[in-house]
């Protein structure tokens, strides 16, 4: 997974292309490295550019989400692919974050 | 090595890129396997099925799962040892085979290639149902290689401070020369027109997958969704070999 990050006022947009699945720990730690220095933000998580997200990927958006939340940031997720959104749906992560297509 | 005009329909026929050493003629030879070193040494069309055997970089497992092969083993230190039958089984039913080593699975886009290759040799097109089975595939993929092979229990991941313990233990395990060696393999083959199987297989120490098929998962849960969803999407999902192995069926 690969990932850019831009701040636009109250905004912070993540970018992430690729795989966000088992194997994208090390990429997301230094994602959530970058995230940590923000507070009160909302961070809009671009995600046409990601080709698949399986359940531990779903699992590190959490983690995010939960830290995020400390710092009074809250998490979108925004334009999931079909096949990511499907995955969003099954595990009904609309239940926790906020989800735009 | 001289083509053969007509073999048994049940040769698996190895291609190995590179040479041939004794020890693989050896292996290839117990398993019953004719070996190869180009493609242009298997058999005439129509008699016997190759598999491609090499360094596993992804254009290489791109090639083995590309007609006219019927899958790629990845090569480690030791040869073909530690492949599972069900992978030549397979390809002599008419499916498709995938072997790769622990650290080449985690390291390649196993996911991707894989699911191109269901879509190109099960005639399967863009939509829905490829997209469920690139979920339990992917979902399958990374049980077999996290807690099957590396053994990493799943709720090391639940915090952030959880995940800098996960990343760790995994470096450390991916290290591992003994299991960063177990192999995963993936085995895709129609059942009837309506249905396909897939079967992802590691070399852990195995679990009570009937048990855990059978919880139910919060929708804010960070881990242990994934035979959820499995179970959610497949037409029928069975363990084998106590739970090293799990067979999904699904409806095209």
């Amino acid at each position: 997974m690969q990932f850019k990050v831009k701040e636009e006022g109250a905004n912070v947009h993540v970018s992430l292309e690729g795989q966000l699945n088992f194997a994208a720990n090390e990429d997301f730690r230094g994602l959530l490295t970058q995230l940590a220095g923000w507070k009160n933000k909302k961070i809009i998580f671009e995600m046409s550019g990601l080709s698949h997200i399986d359940s531990v990927g779903l699992g590190l958006l959490y983690i995010a989400g939960e830290d995020m939340a400390e710092a009074g940031s809250s998490i979108m997720l925004t334009h999931p692919r079909d096949n990511v959104f499907r995955m969003l749906e099954l595990t009904e992560a609309h239940k926790t974050f906020e989800i735009k297509r | 090595m001289t083509a053969v005009a007509s073999l048994d329909p049940a040769t698996v026929t190895m291609v190995v890129e590179g040479s041939v050493s004794s020890d693989m003629a050896e292996q290839c030879a117990a398993l019953g396997l004719r070996v190869a070193t180009a493609p242009d040494d298997r058999a005439e069309e129509g008699s016997g099925t190759c598999l491609l055997v090499g360094e596993a970089a992804a254009d290489a497992v791109r090639r083995g799962l590309t007609p006219p092969f019927s899958g790629f083993i990845g090569l480690g230190d030791e040869g073909l040892l530690g492949v599972g039958f069900r992978c030549f089984e397979t390809v002599r039913a008419g499916g498709f085979s995938l072997s790769l080593l622990t650290r080449q699975t985690y390291e390649l886009n196993t996911l991707d290639l894989l699911s191109e290759a269901i879509r190109r040799n099960m005639g399967l097109s863009d939509g829905k149902a490829a997209d469920l089975i690139d979920i339990c595939l992917g979902e399958a993929i990374g049980n077999a290689v996290i807690h099957g092979n590396l053994g990493i229990p799943a709720h090391l991941r639940t915090t952030s401070k959880g995940f800098e313990r996960f990343r760790h233990v995994l470096r450390e395990r991916l290290a591992d020369p003994v299991l960063s060696h177990r192999r995963v393999e993936i085995s895709v083959i129609s059942r009837g027109p309506d249905f396909l199987t897939v079967a992802v297989s590691d070399q852990g120490h195995g679990f009570d997958l009937a048990g855990q098929l059978n919880r139910s998962v919060q929708s804010d849960a960070k881990s242990g969704r994934g035979l959820g969803l499995i179970r959610k999407i497949c037409a029928s999902v069975l363990g084998e070999d106590d739970g090293r192995t799990m067979v999904m069926t699904f409806a095209r």
